[in-house]
């Protein structure tokens, strides 16, 4: 039986999170429709990565400003699509009452929840915010991209299901303001998992005139599998909103997205989540854009990237969707299949992996 | 066996005027390796070849051409390799990684790396299995990889075009590879970005050991550049790079790679950052093996 507490806190979210509330504060923005995806050129498709500040957001309205004030900057760069990083409306999180001193109080965010009631996992946090917040969340980024009349990938949260599952998950809006699609989380941080998340096991190409767009999240681009499937399902460009909680290294800052666009050949934004005080985390970037090596300049794989891993800031580039296409046919190394070695192997020699 | 000392042996294609001469040299530069503890040894690509030209001293014919008269005797060839290495391992008693043939596999030639024993018995043979657009025409891929079981861990290889197909590493790493080496030969011009993701990056995410050895020099009408690196997780290497010993340029012994391969450090990174356990066989299960129909216009069930 729920208790009057927690109807009263239910009531509370309820009213702070209200789409009207929203979409009126954003109406008042000087929100007007760009021109930049009336007339898509497929060789030119500009794009931008939003390096984001992770902040403890304790007012809608708050998050609704800043994510209006990144578009805003966005679109009057030219940007077509814009990405945000994971864990983007994670922010939300400042919507508990207290929260705020908890979270001053506590080291880190288990020390926070130990002070919110014993046993709780990350999960139960997130499944009973969630709805809160992706309405929060979903009204806000509706609006921009159709305000705006660009593509957003709003970056990600952790989110309920309604089937009992707590997954981290993306969403895709397009010019007109509608949801195109979602991407939830196929491998997860080994923290995650000790948070009571769970991974999720199908993957989607969302065709548009930009070209298909596939949005996986994070650490998904730790391992070839996603990517590889992603491409042969008919990706053009990969979104990826990150949040690392760890010391910057280039090196190891290298392991995620950057080899997997060299593997199967593909476009790829990365935007970075970054910041030192949310809840004992540390999150480092960079940002950037990435492509095969013979796609880009100086044969590096970066057509664009942040000039920090630590400060909000926008990487710009663009794409050229039908040169990416032509190089598939005559890359050097890659689109080489070996279908009786695939058949010996798969998916049965994943079958020897503890279960979890 | 907890640690295991080993090096890549880089090989300059153009300095021998016979097969007996590489034999001399190779057996003085791993006995020398071997007084300073290394256990394993790592050549180049196509040291076949470099045997090849070393003994028939043709005016550098074109490739096409050269293959052709190499395949058109293999059997000698391989011979010699095999018997150049298999003594040269069991004089050094090492582990020798012999670089790379060609066998013929129902009439086609299968680019092929040999494993040997430090009592020169071969230990293994492991064929490429994926090839890039100029090998497609030339020869055939093998269908099957091997881990082979041994006093200095659970070793396998990864041939040429294979380190950019990162199906092998990990299939192999699933069968309990702990350490892979990879004799590599690509044409000049070098770009470092094109070596980082081979081996490098299958590295990081299979939390494996990986020696790579490509090829540098002059081999009929070729050249061949790139660098000798011993690699492990980013997080057991110094300042996190991920390179546990980097050769230079050029096929100097001053540049040689060498470095000490830690198992238990491996084995802490594995438990401390559980990659495989993360690995998603219910979304692979999914696609596997039918979507790769699609890479050549094929269609899969979900198609229709």
């Amino acid at each position: 039986m729920i208790s009057f507490k927690e109807k009263l806190l239910a009531a509370y979210l309820n009213w702070q999170s209200r789409p009207g509330k929203i979409k009126k504060y954003l109406s008042q923005k000087s929100i007007t429709p760009s021109a930049n995806c009336r007339h898509i050129n497929p060789e030119m498709i500009r794009v931008a990565a939003v390096q984001l500040e992770m902040q403890l957001v304790k007012d809608p309205l708050q998050f609704a400003h800043r994510m209006y004030e990144k578009v805003r900057e966005a679109v009057q760069n030219g940007a077509q699509l814009v990405v945000f990083p994971e864990d983007n409306a994670s922010q939300l999180l400042g919507l508990l009452p207290g929260i705020e001193k908890i979270a001053r109080r506590a080291e880190n965010l288990d020390a926070a929840l130990g002070q919110l009631g014993p046993d709780l996992q990350v999960a139960d946090i997130f499944g009973f915010l969630g709805p809160y917040i992706k309405s929060i969340f979903l009204t806000t980024f509706s609006t921009l991209a159709g305000g705006f009349q660009v593509y957003i990938n709003g970056g990600s949260s952790i989110f309920p299901t309604g089937e009992g599952r707590v997954v981290n998950e993306a969403f895709l809006l397009g010019p007109d303001g509608r949801l195109l699609g979602s991407q939830k989380k196929t491998h997860l941080l080994p923290l995650e998992g000790e948070w009571g998340l769970t991974p999720d096991c199908c993957l989607e190409v969302f065709e548009t005139p930009l070209g298909n767009i596939a949005c996986p999240v994070c650490m998904d681009a730790t391992y070839f599998e996603p990517f590889r499937i992603l491409y042969l399902l008919g990706a053009d460009i990969v979104t990826l909103p990150i949040a690392n909680p760890e010391e910057y290294n280039f090196w190891k800052a290298l392991r995620g997205i950057w080899p997997r666009v060299q593997e199967s050949p593909l476009y790829a934004i990365k935007s970075a989540m970054v910041g030192n005080r949310f809840l004992g985390f540390k999150f480092t970037g960079r940002s950037g854009v990435y492509a095969p090596l013979e796609l880009t300049a100086d044969k590096d794989g970066v057509i664009a990237e942040a000039t920090s891993f630590d400060k909000e800031e926008i990487v710009y580039a663009e794409l050229d969707i039908l040169k990416l296409r032509a190089y598939r046919q005559t890359a050097e190394v890659t689109g080489d299949v070996n279908m009786e070695l695939y058949q010996k192997y798969f998916p049965q020699i994943y079958d020897i992996l503890p279960s979890k | 066996m907890e640690t295991v000392k080993v090096c890549c042996l880089p090989v300059d294609p153009q300095q021998f005027t016979s097969h007996s001469q590489y034999h001399r040299w190779l057996v003085s530069r791993l006995k020398e390796l071997k007084t300073s503890g290394v256990q394993l040894a790592l050549l180049p690509a196509y040291t076949g070849l470099i045997i090849f030209q070393a003994n028939v001293g043709l005016p550098e014919p074109a490739w096409k051409q050269v293959l052709k008269r190499y395949w058109g005797n293999l059997e000698l060839w391989n011979s010699i390799f095999v018997d150049i290495h298999s003594d040269c391992a069991k004089q050094s008693q090492m582990f020798l990684a012999a670089g790379t043939t060609w066998t013929n596999i129902n009439g086609s030639p299968v680019h092929t790396a040999y494993f040997f024993g430090p009592n020169g018995e071969l230990i293994g043979r492991q064929g490429q299995c994926h090839l890039n657009r100029r090998e497609r025409n030339l020869m055939t891929r093998a269908t099957d990889v091997s881990v082979w079981a041994t006093d200095i861990g659970q070793i396998a290889m990864v041939v040429g075009t294979d380190i950019w197909y990162p199906e092998v590493s990990r299939i192999l790493t699933l069968k309990g590879a702990q350490v892979l080496l990879a004799p590599v030969a690509y044409a000049a011009p070098f770009n470092r970005w094109l070596q980082v993701a081979g081996m490098w990056q299958e590295v990081q995410q299979n939390q494996v050991f990986a020696l790579e050895n490509w090829l540098e020099g002059h081999l009929f009408q070729q050249s061949f550049a790139g660098t000798a690196n011993i690699l492990a997780p980013c997080e057991i290497t110094p300042g996190e790079t991920g390179y546990l010993a980097q050769g230079g340029p050029g096929s100097k012994s001053d540049n040689l790679p060498v470095a000490t391969l830690n198992f238990r450090h491996l084995e802490e990174i594995r438990k401390s950052y559980p990659l495989s356990k993360f690995l998603n066989r219910d979304l692979y299960s999914r696609y596997f093996p039918d979507i790769y129909r699609r890479q050549n216009g094929g269609r899969i069930a979900q198609d229709d």
